[in-house]
Protein backbone atom coordinates (compact mmCIF):
# COMPACT_ATOMS: atom_id res chain seq x y z
CA UNK A 1 0.00 0.00 0.00
CA UNK A 2 1.16 3.45 -0.77
CA UNK A 3 0.69 4.93 2.42
CA UNK A 4 2.06 2.26 4.25
CA UNK A 5 5.17 2.39 1.97
CA UNK A 6 5.40 6.52 2.30
CA UNK A 7 5.24 5.57 6.26
CA UNK A 8 8.05 3.61 5.80
CA UNK A 9 10.35 5.89 3.35
CA UNK A 10 9.36 8.73 5.88
CA UNK A 11 10.85 7.10 8.82
CA UNK A 12 14.11 6.23 7.60
CA UNK A 13 14.52 9.19 6.02
CA UNK A 14 13.35 10.89 8.92
CA UNK A 15 15.89 9.04 11.50
CA UNK A 16 19.10 10.00 8.79
CA UNK A 17 17.99 13.49 8.88
CA UNK A 18 18.11 13.72 12.64
CA UNK A 19 21.56 12.24 13.51
CA UNK A 20 23.04 14.54 10.37
CA UNK A 21 25.59 16.52 10.82
CA UNK A 22 23.01 19.19 9.07
CA UNK A 23 20.47 19.00 11.07
CA UNK A 24 23.10 19.34 14.51
CA UNK A 25 24.73 22.32 12.11
CA UNK A 26 20.89 23.62 11.82
CA UNK A 27 20.37 23.25 14.75
CA UNK A 28 23.20 24.69 16.48
CA UNK A 29 22.45 27.69 14.63
CA UNK A 30 18.98 27.82 15.41
CA UNK A 31 20.12 27.86 19.08
CA UNK A 32 22.65 30.66 18.47
CA UNK A 33 20.29 32.96 16.87
CA UNK A 34 17.78 32.03 19.98
CA UNK A 35 20.36 33.17 22.38
CA UNK A 36 21.07 36.33 20.82
CA UNK A 37 17.47 37.23 20.33
CA UNK A 38 17.21 36.20 24.03
CA UNK A 39 19.64 38.46 25.13
CA UNK A 40 18.52 41.58 22.33
CA UNK A 41 15.20 41.16 23.59
CA UNK A 42 15.70 41.78 27.59
CA UNK A 43 18.63 44.27 27.06
CA UNK A 44 16.71 46.61 24.98
CA UNK A 45 13.18 45.98 25.59
CA UNK A 46 12.42 49.21 27.15
CA UNK A 47 14.32 50.84 23.72
CA UNK A 48 11.76 49.16 21.59
CA UNK A 49 8.74 51.98 21.87
CA UNK A 50 11.56 54.97 21.04
CA UNK A 51 12.37 52.90 18.33
CA UNK A 52 9.12 52.44 16.66
CA UNK A 53 7.94 55.54 17.26
CA UNK A 54 11.27 56.92 15.19
CA UNK A 55 10.09 54.65 12.78
CA UNK A 56 6.19 55.58 12.94
CA UNK A 57 7.78 59.06 12.26
CA UNK A 58 6.45 60.77 15.41
CA UNK A 59 10.20 61.74 16.83
CA UNK A 60 12.10 59.19 19.18
CA UNK A 61 10.11 60.92 22.22
CA UNK A 62 6.96 60.25 21.35
CA UNK A 63 4.44 57.95 22.76
CA UNK A 64 3.45 54.17 20.52
CA UNK A 65 0.56 52.29 21.73
CA UNK A 66 1.56 49.27 23.78
CA UNK A 67 0.36 46.64 21.22
CA UNK A 68 2.35 48.32 18.34
CA UNK A 69 5.56 47.48 21.12
CA UNK A 70 4.57 44.02 21.00
CA UNK A 71 3.94 43.90 17.71
CA UNK A 72 7.13 45.50 16.71
CA UNK A 73 8.52 43.12 19.01
CA UNK A 74 6.93 40.11 17.12
CA UNK A 75 8.31 41.50 13.84
CA UNK A 76 11.62 41.54 14.82
CA UNK A 77 11.45 37.80 16.00
CA UNK A 78 9.64 36.52 12.93
CA UNK A 79 11.90 38.34 10.44
CA UNK A 80 14.07 35.01 11.70
CA UNK A 81 11.47 33.00 11.31
CA UNK A 82 10.98 34.00 7.87
CA UNK A 83 14.90 33.13 6.92
CA UNK A 84 15.01 30.07 8.91
CA UNK A 85 12.87 28.06 6.25
CA UNK A 86 14.92 29.03 3.67
CA UNK A 87 18.36 27.78 5.22
CA UNK A 88 16.83 24.72 6.93
CA UNK A 89 15.48 24.30 3.57
CA UNK A 90 18.50 24.92 1.42
CA UNK A 91 20.29 22.49 3.85
CA UNK A 92 18.05 19.61 4.40
CA UNK A 93 16.33 19.82 0.59
CA UNK A 94 19.14 20.64 -1.69
CA UNK A 95 21.14 17.16 -1.31
CA UNK A 96 18.05 15.18 -0.97
CA UNK A 97 17.68 13.82 -4.38
CA UNK A 98 20.91 14.56 -5.75
CA UNK A 99 23.10 12.90 -3.15
CA UNK A 100 21.29 9.49 -4.25
CA UNK A 101 23.50 9.88 -7.44
CA UNK A 102 26.35 11.42 -5.99
CA UNK A 103 26.85 9.04 -2.87
CA UNK A 104 25.23 6.42 -5.14
CA UNK A 105 23.10 5.01 -2.46
CA UNK A 106 20.54 4.99 -5.56
CA UNK A 107 22.28 2.05 -6.58
CA UNK A 108 20.48 -0.02 -3.61
CA UNK A 109 17.52 2.25 -2.65
CA UNK A 110 15.78 2.51 -6.46
CA UNK A 111 15.65 -0.94 -7.58
CA UNK A 112 13.61 -2.39 -4.16
CA UNK A 113 10.00 -2.51 -5.17
CA UNK A 114 8.93 1.00 -4.44
CA UNK A 115 8.30 3.69 -6.69
CA UNK A 116 10.23 7.05 -7.04
CA UNK A 117 7.10 8.99 -6.39
CA UNK A 118 6.67 7.11 -3.05
CA UNK A 119 10.46 7.56 -2.30
CA UNK A 120 10.04 11.12 -3.29
CA UNK A 121 7.35 12.12 -1.30
CA UNK A 122 9.22 10.20 1.78
CA UNK A 123 11.75 12.05 1.56
CA UNK A 124 9.89 15.32 1.35
CA UNK A 125 7.75 15.22 3.97
CA UNK A 126 10.95 13.73 6.82
CA UNK A 127 13.17 16.67 5.98
CA UNK A 128 9.97 19.20 6.04
CA UNK A 129 9.41 17.85 9.13
CA UNK A 130 13.47 18.07 10.38
CA UNK A 131 12.52 21.87 9.64
CA UNK A 132 9.53 21.91 11.14
CA UNK A 133 11.58 21.27 14.30
CA UNK A 134 14.14 23.84 14.01
CA UNK A 135 10.81 26.50 13.39
CA UNK A 136 9.16 25.48 16.34
CA UNK A 137 12.24 25.31 18.87
CA UNK A 138 12.71 29.14 17.47
CA UNK A 139 8.97 29.65 17.80
CA UNK A 140 9.01 27.97 21.11
CA UNK A 141 11.96 30.80 22.00
CA UNK A 142 9.27 33.74 20.70
CA UNK A 143 7.17 32.39 22.46
CA UNK A 144 8.41 32.08 25.83
CA UNK A 145 10.42 35.48 25.39
CA UNK A 146 7.20 37.29 24.91
CA UNK A 147 5.67 35.55 27.93
CA UNK A 148 8.66 36.92 30.30
CA UNK A 149 9.08 40.03 28.67
CA UNK A 150 5.25 41.06 28.31
CA UNK A 151 3.58 38.59 30.93
CA UNK A 152 1.05 37.96 27.87
CA UNK A 153 0.21 34.75 25.81
CA UNK A 154 0.80 35.47 22.56
CA UNK A 155 -2.13 36.39 20.24
CA UNK A 156 -3.82 34.96 17.38
CA UNK A 157 -1.45 36.29 14.86
CA UNK A 158 1.67 34.53 16.40
CA UNK A 159 -0.09 31.22 15.20
CA UNK A 160 -0.93 32.49 11.93
CA UNK A 161 2.88 33.62 11.36
CA UNK A 162 4.01 30.39 12.55
CA UNK A 163 1.59 28.75 9.96
CA UNK A 164 2.81 30.79 6.92
CA UNK A 165 6.69 30.10 7.93
CA UNK A 166 5.60 26.20 7.21
CA UNK A 167 3.66 27.18 4.34
CA UNK A 168 7.08 28.62 3.34
CA UNK A 169 8.62 25.63 4.26
CA UNK A 170 6.72 23.57 2.10
CA UNK A 171 7.37 25.95 -0.62
CA UNK A 172 11.48 27.14 -0.29
CA UNK A 173 11.70 22.78 -0.11
CA UNK A 174 9.44 22.32 -2.88
CA UNK A 175 11.69 24.56 -4.64
CA UNK A 176 15.22 22.91 -3.69
CA UNK A 177 13.91 19.40 -4.39
CA UNK A 178 13.14 20.28 -7.76
CA UNK A 179 17.03 21.86 -8.19
CA UNK A 180 18.49 18.61 -6.43
CA UNK A 181 16.37 16.59 -8.99
CA UNK A 182 18.71 17.96 -11.94
CA UNK A 183 21.79 18.20 -10.56
CA UNK A 184 23.79 14.77 -9.72
CA UNK A 185 26.07 16.94 -7.47
CA UNK A 186 25.14 18.40 -3.86
CA UNK A 187 27.06 21.78 -4.45
CA UNK A 188 25.48 22.37 -7.35
CA UNK A 189 22.13 22.06 -5.67
CA UNK A 190 23.46 24.36 -2.93
CA UNK A 191 24.67 27.15 -4.87
CA UNK A 192 21.99 27.23 -7.04
CA UNK A 193 19.43 27.10 -4.26
CA UNK A 194 21.04 30.08 -2.40
CA UNK A 195 22.02 32.33 -5.78
CA UNK A 196 18.28 31.62 -6.71
CA UNK A 197 16.24 33.09 -3.89
CA UNK A 198 18.89 35.60 -2.42
CA UNK A 199 20.50 36.72 -5.85
CA UNK A 200 18.01 36.16 -8.34
CA UNK A 201 14.52 37.31 -7.08
CA UNK A 202 16.37 39.96 -5.32
CA UNK A 203 17.46 40.89 -8.87
CA UNK A 204 13.93 41.15 -10.67
CA UNK A 205 12.54 42.65 -7.78
CA UNK A 206 14.89 45.44 -7.82
CA UNK A 207 14.03 45.89 -11.75
CA UNK A 208 10.19 46.19 -11.15
CA UNK A 209 11.04 48.16 -8.06
CA UNK A 210 12.88 50.69 -9.98
CA UNK A 211 11.70 50.23 -13.51
CA UNK A 212 8.07 49.72 -12.96
CA UNK A 213 7.60 51.08 -9.52
CA UNK A 214 5.83 48.13 -9.16
CA UNK A 215 6.61 45.50 -6.20
CA UNK A 216 6.43 41.76 -8.04
CA UNK A 217 4.33 39.95 -5.54
CA UNK A 218 4.19 36.96 -7.49
CA UNK A 219 8.16 36.08 -6.21
CA UNK A 220 8.57 34.14 -3.36
CA UNK A 221 11.18 36.17 -1.45
CA UNK A 222 7.77 39.01 -1.87
CA UNK A 223 5.22 36.87 -0.43
CA UNK A 224 7.18 35.12 2.23
CA UNK A 225 7.94 38.65 3.96
CA UNK A 226 3.76 37.76 4.68
CA UNK A 227 5.63 35.67 7.51
CA UNK A 228 6.44 39.14 9.33
CA UNK A 229 3.84 40.99 7.96
CA UNK A 230 1.22 39.83 9.89
CA UNK A 231 2.53 42.10 12.54
CA UNK A 232 3.31 45.30 10.84
CA UNK A 233 2.61 45.86 7.36
CA UNK A 234 5.97 46.86 6.28
CA UNK A 235 8.81 45.06 4.09
CA UNK A 236 12.20 46.82 4.45
CA UNK A 237 13.43 45.58 1.26
CA UNK A 238 10.63 47.35 -0.83
CA UNK A 239 12.03 49.88 -2.80
CA UNK A 240 8.79 51.33 -3.89
CA UNK A 241 8.04 54.57 -1.94
CA UNK A 242 5.35 54.95 0.54
CA UNK A 243 4.80 51.22 0.64
CA UNK A 244 3.90 49.67 4.29
CA UNK A 245 1.95 50.58 7.14
CA UNK A 246 2.14 50.24 10.87
CA UNK A 247 -1.09 48.46 10.47
CA UNK A 248 -1.08 44.27 10.10
CA UNK A 249 -1.39 43.11 6.96
CA UNK A 250 -5.09 42.69 5.67
CA UNK A 251 -6.40 39.11 5.64
CA UNK A 252 -6.57 39.65 1.93
CA UNK A 253 -2.59 40.49 1.42
CA UNK A 254 -2.56 37.07 3.95
CA UNK A 255 -4.31 34.90 1.68
CA UNK A 256 -2.79 36.12 -1.59
CA UNK A 257 0.49 35.30 0.02
CA UNK A 258 -0.41 32.64 1.25
CA UNK A 259 -1.67 31.20 -2.29
CA UNK A 260 1.45 32.43 -4.04
CA UNK A 261 3.33 30.06 -1.55
CA UNK A 262 1.42 27.37 -2.28
CA UNK A 263 1.50 27.72 -6.11
CA UNK A 264 5.34 27.24 -6.04
CA UNK A 265 5.39 24.62 -4.00
CA UNK A 266 2.56 22.71 -5.75
CA UNK A 267 4.10 23.43 -9.41
CA UNK A 268 7.74 22.64 -8.24
CA UNK A 269 6.76 19.58 -6.10
CA UNK A 270 4.73 18.13 -9.31
CA UNK A 271 7.96 19.17 -11.45
CA UNK A 272 10.25 17.54 -9.37
CA UNK A 273 8.21 14.07 -9.04
CA UNK A 274 8.14 13.93 -12.91
CA UNK A 275 11.98 14.68 -13.63
CA UNK A 276 13.07 12.08 -10.62
CA UNK A 277 10.74 9.65 -11.73
CA UNK A 278 12.30 9.57 -15.08
CA UNK A 279 15.99 10.30 -13.37
CA UNK A 280 18.10 7.73 -15.11
CA UNK A 281 21.21 6.74 -12.77
CA UNK A 282 24.44 6.08 -14.70
CA UNK B 1 9.24 -20.13 -18.28
CA UNK B 2 11.59 -17.38 -18.48
CA UNK B 3 12.15 -15.25 -15.67
CA UNK B 4 14.08 -12.96 -17.23
CA UNK B 5 13.46 -11.43 -20.69
CA UNK B 6 16.09 -8.77 -22.92
CA UNK B 7 14.31 -7.79 -26.35
CA UNK B 8 16.35 -6.06 -28.75
CA UNK B 9 17.53 -3.75 -26.30
CA UNK B 10 19.46 -0.79 -27.41
CA UNK B 11 21.17 2.28 -25.01
CA UNK B 12 23.63 4.72 -25.36
CA UNK B 13 24.82 7.07 -24.06
CA UNK B 14 25.70 10.60 -26.21
CA UNK B 15 27.90 8.69 -28.74
CA UNK B 16 28.93 5.41 -27.30
CA UNK B 17 26.88 2.68 -28.01
CA UNK B 18 26.18 0.74 -24.51
CA UNK B 19 24.03 -1.93 -25.78
CA UNK B 20 23.25 -2.76 -29.52
CA UNK B 21 20.14 -5.15 -30.20
CA UNK B 22 20.79 -7.09 -27.02
CA UNK B 23 18.28 -10.66 -26.88
CA UNK B 24 18.41 -13.26 -24.36
CA UNK B 25 16.07 -15.13 -22.51
CA UNK B 26 16.96 -16.53 -18.95
CA UNK B 27 14.95 -19.57 -17.56
CA UNK B 28 13.97 -20.11 -14.13
CA UNK B 29 16.37 -21.87 -12.12
CA UNK B 30 19.36 -21.34 -14.33
CA UNK B 31 22.64 -19.26 -13.02
CA UNK B 32 23.62 -17.11 -16.48
CA UNK B 33 27.40 -15.10 -15.97
CA UNK B 34 27.46 -12.34 -17.91
CA UNK B 35 31.51 -11.96 -19.38
CA UNK B 36 32.97 -9.48 -20.34
CA UNK B 37 36.03 -6.58 -20.68
CA UNK B 38 35.52 -3.09 -18.75
CA UNK B 39 32.60 -1.29 -20.87
CA UNK B 40 31.29 -3.86 -22.74
CA UNK B 41 27.70 -3.33 -21.40
CA UNK B 42 27.53 -5.57 -18.56
CA UNK B 43 26.63 -3.37 -15.48
CA UNK B 44 24.26 -1.40 -18.53
CA UNK B 45 22.47 -4.61 -18.72
CA UNK B 46 22.25 -4.64 -14.99
CA UNK B 47 20.97 -1.06 -14.73
CA UNK B 48 18.32 -1.63 -17.15
CA UNK B 49 17.30 -4.86 -15.56
CA UNK B 50 16.64 -3.13 -12.34
CA UNK B 51 15.18 0.28 -13.63
CA UNK B 52 18.14 2.28 -12.80
CA UNK B 53 18.49 3.14 -16.83
CA UNK B 54 15.80 3.10 -19.19
CA UNK B 55 16.74 1.39 -22.66
CA UNK B 56 16.65 3.29 -25.92
CA UNK B 57 14.62 0.99 -27.51
CA UNK B 58 13.38 -2.69 -26.73
CA UNK B 59 12.03 -4.57 -24.28
CA UNK B 60 12.89 -6.03 -20.81
CA UNK B 61 10.85 -7.88 -18.45
CA UNK B 62 10.60 -9.76 -15.28
CA UNK B 63 8.68 -13.13 -14.98
CA UNK B 64 6.81 -11.43 -17.99
CA UNK B 65 6.23 -8.02 -16.31
CA UNK B 66 7.67 -5.23 -18.06
CA UNK B 67 10.49 -3.45 -16.27
CA UNK B 68 9.52 -0.33 -17.96
CA UNK B 69 6.13 -0.31 -17.49
CA UNK B 70 5.89 -1.51 -14.30
CA UNK B 71 8.76 -1.68 -12.11
CA UNK B 72 7.44 -1.52 -8.83
CA UNK B 73 5.54 -4.95 -10.15
CA UNK B 74 8.64 -6.53 -11.43
CA UNK B 75 11.14 -5.69 -8.61
CA UNK B 76 9.09 -7.55 -5.93
CA UNK B 77 10.30 -10.31 -7.76
CA UNK B 78 14.38 -9.39 -8.46
CA UNK B 79 17.08 -8.60 -5.21
CA UNK B 80 19.69 -7.35 -6.80
CA UNK B 81 23.35 -5.93 -5.92
CA UNK B 82 24.52 -3.37 -8.04
CA UNK B 83 28.01 -1.62 -9.02
CA UNK B 84 29.47 -0.90 -5.09
CA UNK B 85 26.75 -0.41 -3.11
CA UNK B 86 26.97 2.56 -0.61
CA UNK B 87 24.20 3.66 2.19
CA UNK B 88 23.17 5.80 4.23
CA UNK B 89 26.13 6.93 6.29
CA UNK B 90 23.79 7.46 9.77
CA UNK B 91 21.91 4.65 9.45
CA UNK B 92 23.43 1.37 10.54
CA UNK B 93 23.11 -1.87 8.94
CA UNK B 94 20.24 -3.14 10.92
CA UNK B 95 18.42 0.01 9.56
CA UNK B 96 19.63 -0.21 6.15
CA UNK B 97 17.99 -4.01 6.41
CA UNK B 98 15.37 -3.13 7.93
CA UNK B 99 14.54 -0.49 5.45
CA UNK B 100 14.31 -2.88 2.23
CA UNK B 101 12.24 -5.78 4.49
CA UNK B 102 9.66 -3.15 5.20
CA UNK B 103 9.62 -1.99 1.31
CA UNK B 104 8.99 -5.35 0.86
CA UNK B 105 5.58 -5.58 2.80
CA UNK B 106 7.46 -7.47 5.64
CA UNK B 107 6.06 -7.32 8.82
CA UNK B 108 7.59 -6.67 12.28
CA UNK B 109 8.36 -9.63 13.27
CA UNK B 110 8.90 -11.17 10.00
CA UNK B 111 11.44 -8.18 9.61
CA UNK B 112 13.51 -9.22 12.49
CA UNK B 113 13.85 -13.04 11.67
CA UNK B 114 14.55 -11.87 8.05
CA UNK B 115 17.28 -9.32 8.81
CA UNK B 116 18.81 -12.26 11.16
CA UNK B 117 18.61 -15.00 8.45
CA UNK B 118 20.27 -13.07 5.74
CA UNK B 119 22.60 -11.75 7.27
CA UNK B 120 24.06 -14.78 8.97
CA UNK B 121 23.90 -16.25 5.44
CA UNK B 122 26.23 -13.37 4.06
CA UNK B 123 28.56 -13.03 7.25
CA UNK B 124 27.44 -9.25 8.55
CA UNK B 125 25.43 -10.37 11.33
CA UNK B 126 27.99 -8.92 13.48
CA UNK B 127 28.56 -5.32 12.40
CA UNK B 128 24.95 -4.93 11.97
CA UNK B 129 24.38 -2.52 14.80
CA UNK B 130 26.99 0.05 13.40
CA UNK B 131 26.61 2.74 11.51
CA UNK B 132 27.30 2.13 7.92
CA UNK B 133 29.81 5.21 7.61
CA UNK B 134 32.19 3.23 8.98
CA UNK B 135 32.27 0.03 7.21
CA UNK B 136 34.81 -1.26 4.60
CA UNK B 137 34.13 -1.98 1.34
CA UNK B 138 34.17 -5.57 1.96
CA UNK B 139 31.50 -5.24 4.47
CA UNK B 140 29.04 -2.96 2.63
CA UNK B 141 29.20 -5.92 -0.44
CA UNK B 142 28.35 -8.07 2.47
CA UNK B 143 25.65 -5.68 3.66
CA UNK B 144 24.31 -5.02 -0.21
CA UNK B 145 24.32 -8.53 -0.86
CA UNK B 146 22.09 -9.03 2.37
CA UNK B 147 19.50 -6.02 1.09
CA UNK B 148 19.55 -8.03 -2.29
CA UNK B 149 18.64 -11.64 -0.67
CA UNK B 150 16.33 -9.93 1.66
CA UNK B 151 12.60 -10.88 1.25
CA UNK B 152 13.77 -14.26 -0.40
CA UNK B 153 12.99 -12.92 -3.92
CA UNK B 154 12.93 -15.80 -6.71
CA UNK B 155 15.74 -14.01 -8.94
CA UNK B 156 18.84 -11.98 -8.14
CA UNK B 157 20.70 -10.48 -10.09
CA UNK B 158 24.08 -9.32 -9.19
CA UNK B 159 26.63 -6.80 -10.63
CA UNK B 160 30.02 -8.11 -9.64
CA UNK B 161 29.17 -9.31 -6.19
CA UNK B 162 32.78 -10.53 -5.32
CA UNK B 163 34.44 -7.29 -5.87
CA UNK B 164 36.11 -5.83 -2.81
CA UNK B 165 35.91 -9.04 -0.86
CA UNK B 166 39.19 -10.61 0.05
CA UNK B 167 40.16 -14.41 -1.01
CA UNK B 168 37.98 -15.89 2.18
CA UNK B 169 34.67 -13.74 1.18
CA UNK B 170 35.45 -14.68 -2.49
CA UNK B 171 34.84 -18.13 -1.66
CA UNK B 172 31.59 -17.72 0.58
CA UNK B 173 30.17 -15.59 -1.36
CA UNK B 174 31.36 -18.63 -4.18
CA UNK B 175 29.70 -21.07 -2.02
CA UNK B 176 26.25 -18.93 -1.40
CA UNK B 177 25.81 -18.67 -4.95
CA UNK B 178 26.08 -22.17 -5.68
CA UNK B 179 23.36 -22.82 -2.93
CA UNK B 180 21.46 -20.70 -4.23
CA UNK B 181 21.35 -21.75 -7.37
CA UNK B 182 19.31 -24.26 -6.55
CA UNK B 183 16.52 -22.26 -5.90
CA UNK B 184 16.67 -19.18 -7.67
CA UNK B 185 17.34 -17.46 -11.07
CA UNK B 186 20.58 -15.84 -11.20
CA UNK B 187 21.99 -13.29 -13.67
CA UNK B 188 25.28 -11.82 -12.39
CA UNK B 189 28.32 -9.62 -14.11
CA UNK B 190 31.77 -10.82 -13.90
CA UNK B 191 34.92 -9.67 -15.48
CA UNK B 192 36.44 -12.92 -14.22
CA UNK B 193 36.47 -16.07 -15.83
CA UNK B 194 37.03 -18.36 -13.50
CA UNK B 195 33.97 -17.07 -11.40
CA UNK B 196 31.99 -17.53 -14.39
CA UNK B 197 33.03 -21.15 -14.84
CA UNK B 198 32.40 -22.02 -11.71
CA UNK B 199 28.84 -20.85 -10.94
CA UNK B 200 27.39 -19.98 -13.83
CA UNK B 201 25.76 -22.73 -15.96
CA UNK B 202 26.05 -20.26 -18.93
CA UNK B 203 28.04 -18.36 -19.84
CA UNK B 204 26.99 -15.25 -22.04
CA UNK B 205 30.33 -12.87 -23.66
CA UNK B 206 29.77 -9.39 -24.27
CA UNK B 207 31.59 -6.80 -26.00
CA UNK B 208 31.11 -3.45 -27.37
CA UNK B 209 27.36 -3.41 -26.40
CA UNK B 210 27.10 -6.77 -28.15
CA UNK B 211 26.66 -10.47 -27.42
CA UNK B 212 29.54 -12.00 -29.19
CA UNK B 213 28.85 -15.67 -27.03
CA UNK B 214 26.56 -17.65 -25.41
CA UNK B 215 27.57 -20.70 -23.86
CA UNK B 216 23.14 -22.24 -24.38
CA UNK B 217 24.28 -21.97 -28.58
CA UNK B 218 27.95 -24.08 -28.34
CA UNK B 219 27.28 -27.68 -28.29
CA UNK B 220 30.90 -27.95 -27.29
CA UNK B 221 30.00 -25.76 -23.74
CA UNK B 222 27.93 -28.54 -21.81
CA UNK B 223 30.97 -31.00 -22.04
CA UNK B 224 32.48 -31.35 -18.17
CA UNK B 225 35.65 -32.59 -17.68
CA UNK B 226 35.93 -34.65 -13.92
CA UNK B 227 39.33 -35.28 -13.32
CA UNK B 228 39.67 -37.98 -10.74
CA UNK B 229 42.07 -39.66 -8.08
CA UNK B 230 43.47 -43.19 -8.57
CA UNK B 231 41.82 -45.93 -10.95
CA UNK B 232 39.30 -45.22 -13.78
CA UNK B 233 37.98 -48.37 -14.34
CA UNK B 234 35.20 -48.68 -11.55
CA UNK B 235 33.22 -46.01 -12.38
CA UNK B 236 29.20 -46.30 -12.28
CA UNK B 237 26.69 -45.74 -15.04
CA UNK B 238 26.27 -42.12 -15.77
CA UNK B 239 24.22 -42.50 -18.83
CA UNK B 240 20.99 -40.52 -17.13
CA UNK B 241 23.40 -37.32 -16.88
CA UNK B 242 23.95 -37.96 -21.19
CA UNK B 243 26.76 -39.70 -23.08
CA UNK B 244 29.98 -40.07 -21.67
CA UNK B 245 33.75 -41.16 -22.52
CA UNK B 246 36.65 -41.62 -20.51
CA UNK B 247 39.89 -41.13 -20.72
CA UNK B 248 43.26 -41.79 -19.10
CA UNK B 249 42.41 -40.06 -15.93
CA UNK B 250 39.04 -38.39 -16.78
CA UNK B 251 35.43 -38.41 -17.25
CA UNK B 252 34.09 -36.32 -20.12
CA UNK B 253 30.49 -36.23 -20.23
CA UNK B 254 28.19 -34.12 -22.68
CA UNK B 255 25.52 -33.46 -20.43
CA UNK B 256 21.98 -32.99 -20.70
CA UNK B 257 20.18 -29.21 -20.80
CA UNK B 258 18.57 -29.85 -16.91
CA UNK B 259 21.51 -31.54 -15.22
CA UNK B 260 23.63 -29.26 -13.10
CA UNK B 261 27.39 -30.49 -11.91
CA UNK B 262 26.93 -31.04 -8.74
CA UNK B 263 24.11 -33.70 -8.98
CA UNK B 264 26.74 -35.66 -11.26
CA UNK B 265 29.55 -34.55 -9.00
CA UNK B 266 27.25 -35.93 -5.63
CA UNK B 267 26.63 -39.22 -7.78
CA UNK B 268 30.75 -39.60 -7.87
CA UNK B 269 31.04 -39.32 -4.27
CA UNK B 270 28.40 -41.06 -3.02
CA UNK B 271 29.89 -44.05 -5.24
CA UNK B 272 33.45 -43.43 -3.88
CA UNK B 273 35.20 -41.81 -6.76
CA UNK B 274 37.43 -38.88 -5.28
CA UNK B 275 37.85 -35.75 -7.60
CA UNK B 276 40.83 -33.91 -8.07
CA UNK B 277 39.12 -31.12 -10.94
CA UNK B 278 36.15 -30.53 -12.42
CA UNK B 279 35.98 -28.48 -15.11
CA UNK B 280 34.16 -27.15 -18.66
CA UNK B 281 36.46 -29.48 -21.54
CA UNK B 282 36.44 -26.50 -24.01
CA UNK B 283 38.60 -23.72 -22.94
CA UNK B 284 36.78 -20.66 -22.17
CA UNK B 285 39.18 -18.41 -21.71
CA UNK B 286 41.00 -19.03 -25.54
CA UNK B 287 36.61 -17.99 -26.32
CA UNK B 288 36.72 -15.04 -24.42
CA UNK B 289 40.07 -14.10 -25.69
CA UNK B 290 38.94 -14.42 -29.17
CA UNK B 291 36.00 -12.50 -28.96
CA UNK B 292 37.47 -9.46 -27.15
CA UNK B 293 40.71 -10.03 -29.46
CA UNK B 294 38.74 -10.21 -32.70
CA UNK B 295 36.15 -7.06 -31.09
CA UNK B 296 39.30 -4.64 -30.76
Amino acid sequence: MASGSISVVFTHYLKNYYRSKSFYLMLFLDLLILGLFTYFSFKYQNKLPAIFSALNGTGSGAIVSASLVRSGFNYIWSFVLQLLPVFAAVFFGSPALSSEIESRTAFNVFPLPVSRFVLHLGKFFAALTVTAVILGIFALGQFVNFLLVYHLFESSTFYISILLSIVLAFSILSITFLVSSIFNKNLYAYITVFLLYFLIFNAINIVFEFLYGYTPIFLLSNAASIVYRVYINFDPFSFTPGAGSISPAPVSSIILDASIMFLYALVTLALSLIIFDRREVK
Amino acid sequence: MSRIRFENVYKSFSDVKALSDVTFEVSEGSSTGILGPNGSGKTTLMKILTGLLRPDSGRVSVNDISVLINPKEAMKHVGSLIEQPEFYTYLSGYETLEFACRIRDLGKEETKNEITRVSKLTGCFDYLQRRTGGYSRGMKQRLGLSIALAGDPEILVLDEPTFGLDPKGMKELGDLILDMRKTKTILFSTHLLNEARSLCDRIIIMENGHMKYDSKDDPSAKILRIKIFGRINNIPELSSFGSYSLTEDSILINKKEEIDNYEIIDMLVSNGIKIDMVEDFDTLSAKYLAVVEKGS
